[in-house]
């Protein structure tokens, strides 16, 4: 009798970072334990099955969605959106250790984790900050008007106002508190935790007449969870009149998510939340900003829309007639010159630089026009000969990047191109707290062998004196190494 | 597939499990379950239920739960949980959606009448101590 309990078109599935661990949680366990008469081995397996899904979807395997980061901006805009009928108050908690929702929701794991139904990552049910917020009205405040009802006490009216009863609705709304995240497809904060029971005969007998006392001697019994961490934006709304309750509310949760934690085994230290100041101010920053965009006019805003794009088409514009040219030369091969030094223009090298994109790199016909261009250059072919030649300075670094990744030349080479080291900063590395004037002043200095020459420093002396303190210094100290 | 004589199975079958030792938990299955086949699929709902029984203390709620929902379903190809199990895990998908949307049908009726007939019956929670 086999205990397999995924499909058999679905066996081969694997898990993927993209995964979404609701569903993947539901409906991926691989086998089941205790089917009637199973074996030892398959009762091994199923085990394994159910500790495999708990690690396939924590530690950091998972990443969040793309798209999560600015869903979650966009709803923490509606939320906090102003309005006649709305008043918001928001605040994000940090997670202190770990904590557990959702623990008993029924599901083939039973120890589950409430996740974002879309999303699929971790948040705390506007549900379960309700309930703690009443827990906590109901212990931490003294005032008999935020009692609950219970067998020695009556409702308070203040718990009543803004809980609700049955008859009627709370005036505040509590919602879910979604995972703020860090940065865009952060990995998940969920996490594989595990808790043993010892002396399990004991306590699955308690009740009845208990025949095995716990003398732990019996099988430790490891259970796999899962479990979750990092910061929650929590948010709770009323009306504009009960913004005090509101604010009452998130006091509530403060209380109740700092000494009595949320979810499960809060008994054994999980779910214990602190209000976390600054990332609350970042999430405000994130609203104010916003508010300011809706107060401008539509025709400034439109101004401002069109004078970006106006200078987003002139320079992709430029790029690309750049690129047609280049092509065009490439079809009359005589013209081969002209296309390299077309290349080897700044005009090119700027346009490259801010448009890599419009250069449609992944176009044959330029790809290789530049590639002939560059290789009909006389500084690169001699340098790919092996004849000592150097790749002149001047040359700036978006060029040689560029000649580097389209020649087709070798890795040694591209590396050289990339990276041609300063003769004066290499040998006098003080020269760096100096201007670039006065630098490349006392670069002249030095030939084409980036020899230090004692007949051009002597002619530079004037010059020198026109700078900086400095500049003389080292002047000096380039005269003292030439005698040495 | 007739609503009415659906139903007529269902409360038959109802009654059958309010006359059971395990009423209890049968009455929490009978309303859990919908959720479960909805949320997790036929599937693993039904190895996972079978997984619930524990024929050492004498406790086969899963499989009594199982077997009723089979006669409620009344399907020719299906007379067995062994063969539901089966073809459950084995059958394209097509055919799958259909055999699930059967046993949702039959499941809701199940819990309705559960609803109505075990309503005395106090809930017994089915999850592992």
């Amino acid at each position: 009798m086999t205990n397999e309990s995924r499909r058999h078109e679905l066996r081969n599935l694997r898990i993927q970072p993209s995964t979404h661990i609701g569903l993947w949680l539901d409906r991926y366990l691989e086998a089941q334990t205790r089917v009637p008469d199973a074996s030892r081995f398959e009762e091994e397996r199923a085990k394994e099955a159910r500790t495999r899904l708990v690690d396939e979807v924590s530690g950091d395997r998972i990443r969040v969605a793309r798209g999560y980061k600015s869903a979650f901006a966009q709803r923490m805009l509606s939320l906090a959106h102003k309005s006649p009928e709305n008043h918001t108050s928001f605040a994000v908690f940090r997670c202190v250790g770990r904590f557990i929702v959702g623990l008993g929701d029924s599901g083939v794991l039973e120890n589950g984790l409430t996740v974002e139904r879309t999303w699929g990552v971790p948040v705390l049910p506007g549900s379960a900050l309700k309930g703690l917020a009443a827990a906590a009205a109901h212990k931490i405040i003294e005032d008999e008007g935020w009692r609950k009802e219970t067998e020695s006490t009556e409702l308070g009216e203040s718990a009543a106002y803004l809980f609700g009863t049955q008859e009627q609705a709370g005036r505040v709304t509590f919602h879910d508190a979604w995972w703020v995240p860090d940065q865009e497809e952060a990995s998940l904060p969920v996490h594989s935790d595990i808790i043993t029971a010892h002396n399990t005969p004991y306590y699955q007998e308690q009740g009845k007449r208990a025949t095995k006392a716990p003398d732990g001697r019996q099988d430790p019994v490891p259970v796999s969870f899962l479990s979750a961490s990092g910061s929650y934006l929590v948010f709770v709304s009323s009306t504009p009149e009960d913004a005090d309750w509101a604010a009452a509310a998130m006091k509530l949760l403060e209380l109740g998510l700092r000494h009595l934690g949320i979810g499960a085994k809060t008994n054994a230290g999980y779910g214990r939340f602190e209000r976390d100041d600054e990332a609350t101010e970042e999430q405000h920053s994130v609203l104010r900003r916003q508010e300011e965009i809706d107060k401008l006019s539509s025709s400034s805003l439109l101004e401002l829309f069109t004078d970006a794009l106006a200078e987003t088409l002139s320079s992709k514009n430029a790029a690309t007639a750049l690129c047609d040219r280049l092509r065009k030369l490439e079809k009359d091969s005589s013209e081969i010159t002209e296309a390299t030094e077309l290349f080897n223009s700044k005009k090119f090298t700027e346009a490259l630089e801010q448009h890599p994109r419009s250069m449609s790199l992944e176009d044959p016909d330029v790809h290789g026009a530049l590639t002939k261009a560059l290789r009909n250059d006389p500084t690169i072919q001699a340098w790919a000969a092996g004849e000592n030649g150097e790749v002149p300075i001047s040359r700036s670094a978006g060029q040689r990047k560029a000649a580097a990744r389209w020649a087709g030349v070798t890795p040694q080479l591209a590396k050289d191109l990339e990276e041609k080291p300063d003769a004066l900063l290499e040998q006098f590395p003080s020269a760096e707290s100096l201007t670039p004037e006065a630098q490349q002043l006392l670069g002249q200095a030095f030939d084409e062998d980036g020899q230090l020459s004692l007949e051009r420093l002597a002619e530079l002396e004037d010059q020198v004196e026109e700078h900086e303190n400095g500049a003389i210094e080292l002047w000096f100290e380039m005269m003292e190494a030439l005698d040495d | 597939m007739n609503k009415r004589e659906m139903a007529k199975r269902a409360h038959k079958s109802v009654l059958h499990m309010a006359n059971k030792e395990e009423k209890r938990k049968l009455k929490t299955l009978c309303k859990k379950t919908p959720g479960l086949m909805c949320h997790s699929g036929l599937a693993q709902t039904v190895v996972f239920l079978r997984s619930r029984d524990r024929p050492n203390r004498g406790e086969e709620h899963g499989t009594i739960y199982l077997e009723q929902l089979i006669r409620v379903m009344a399907r020719e190809d299906i007379k067995s949980i062994d063969q539901l199990q089966k073809r459950a895990l084995e059958v394209g998908v097509v055919e799958y959606i259909a055999l699930t949307s059967d046993a949702q049908r039959a499941a809701e009726w199940l819990r309705r009448f559960a609803q109505i007939e075990m309503v005395d019956i106090e809930e017994e929670d089915d999850r592992d101590q």
